[in-house]
């Protein structure tokens, strides 16, 4: 699925467009631990966090996620989107939870993916 | 003259911590550390500084330096260590937390109390909010506001789980002015460098205490010519000879 069909259905503001209406969502991973995500997500995947730090995006480059989706309408720094901007992520915004956010792709039928199992 | 080794265990909690134990007072603090052979202390707790003027105080008594610090939760749930060269420097830092601390009330069943105490060693207040919360400020604005005060930043207990700055922004920002990492008591520097890219940064070993037994239970040795802000600064940096060993 193209990651421009998830913004709808997550309510979600395009903060940082990236590569928006190409770039391929594979699968999903929530979480706020950035050194637990490096270890586990998954290239072309979602990503679910609260976490607006700008070391996210760097994480998104590492790991080759699709988009990062920052939930319950935190704050996003300048740095973070001059960042996403410098690296051509896609960085979204959504009033909804973690939980609710996770629950909206799950219905549009993204899997939630994991490296290593 | 040259450098001398002082021993600084700069990472310690006291009654105002919820987590620490009772026994944690700034008269136990400073006896347990003359005790332990330590020449330099900092009471850390979080987010206040409020039994840090009473154990400096002690400590000019009884001869421990205690350098004016703080353990801050950022926004990201990142714990900070924070010294300042004076207690004014650490208080105007202080007062401008309070906006960013949300008002959370304290239940002492579940999280512990939270004690200030006076110059004879009294409970002088009982808080009734939770210290032990992220602040509503990044750990750019944490170091930026520290610098403002002429302080210094160190990163607590990269090596841990969970409030780690490693673990929590997977690596520590190449921006952020930090010349040090704190690593835990149970942890080697030499362990800690081969399972973290630690990079240019130095590495010190505090306590952590959160009982008096703790205390000195890890410590780092500054060299230094003498106990003053500038030769810390010095040895935190690598300058001038300077150093400091964990």
């Amino acid at each position: 699925m193209k990651a421009i069909k998830i913004v709808e259905p997550l309510r979600a503001k395009v903060v940082v467009e990236g590569s928006l209406a190409e770039v391929e969502v594979t699968g999903g991973y929530c979480g706020d631990l950035l050194s637990d995500c490096i270890a586990h997500a998954t290239e072309g995947s979602v990503w679910i966090t609260i976490q607006s730090h700008p070391n996210t995006i760097a994480v998104a480059v590492l790991v080759g996620m699709a988009c990062i989706v920052v939930t319950n309408d935190q704050d996003i720094s300048k740095q973070t989107i001059e960042r996403a901007l410098k690296e051509n992520i896609t960085l979204l915004s959504t009033p909804l939870t973690s939980y609710q956010a996770v629950s909206a792709l799950s219905k549009l039928g993204v899997p939630g993916t994991r490296k290593h199992g | 003259m040259g450098e001398e080794p002082f021993r600084a265990d700069l990472h310690i909690h006291s009654v105002l911590s919820p987590c620490a134990e009772r026994e944690m007072l700034p008269h136990c603090i400073v006896l347990e550390a003359l005790e332990k052979g330590l020449n330099i202390i900092a009471v850390t707790d979080h987010n206040s500084d409020e039994n840090v003027a009473v154990t400096m105080e002690l400590g000019c008594r009884f001869g421990v330096w205690v350098i004016p610090g703080i353990e801050i939760e950022s926004r990201e749930e990142v714990h900070l260590l924070c010294y300042f060269p004076s207690l004014e420097r650490l208080r105007s830092f202080t007062s401008y937390l309070t906006a960013y601390l949300p008002l959370l009330t304290l239940n002492e069943n579940l999280c512990g109390q939270e004690w200030v105490i006076d110059d004879d060693g009294k409970i002088k207040e009982r808080k009734n909010h939770l210290l032990t919360h992220s602040l509503n400020l990044s750990v750019e604005d944490v170091c930026e506001r520290v610098r403002k005060e002429k302080g210094i930043v160190i990163p607590s207990h990269v090596d841990r789980k969970a409030y780690s700055i490693v673990q929590v922004l997977g690596f520590v920002p190449p921006q952020l002015p930090v010349s040090a990492v704190e690593v835990s008591r149970g942890l080697s520097v030499k362990k800690a460098r081969e399972t973290m890219d630690l990079g240019r940064y130095r590495v010190v070993r505090f306590s952590d205490a959160h009982s008096l037994s703790e205390i000195g239970s890890a410590y780092s040795t500054f060299y230094i010519k003498t106990a003053s802000w500038q030769e810390f600064i010095m040895a935190i940096e690598g300058k001038n000879g300077r150093k400091v060993s964990a």
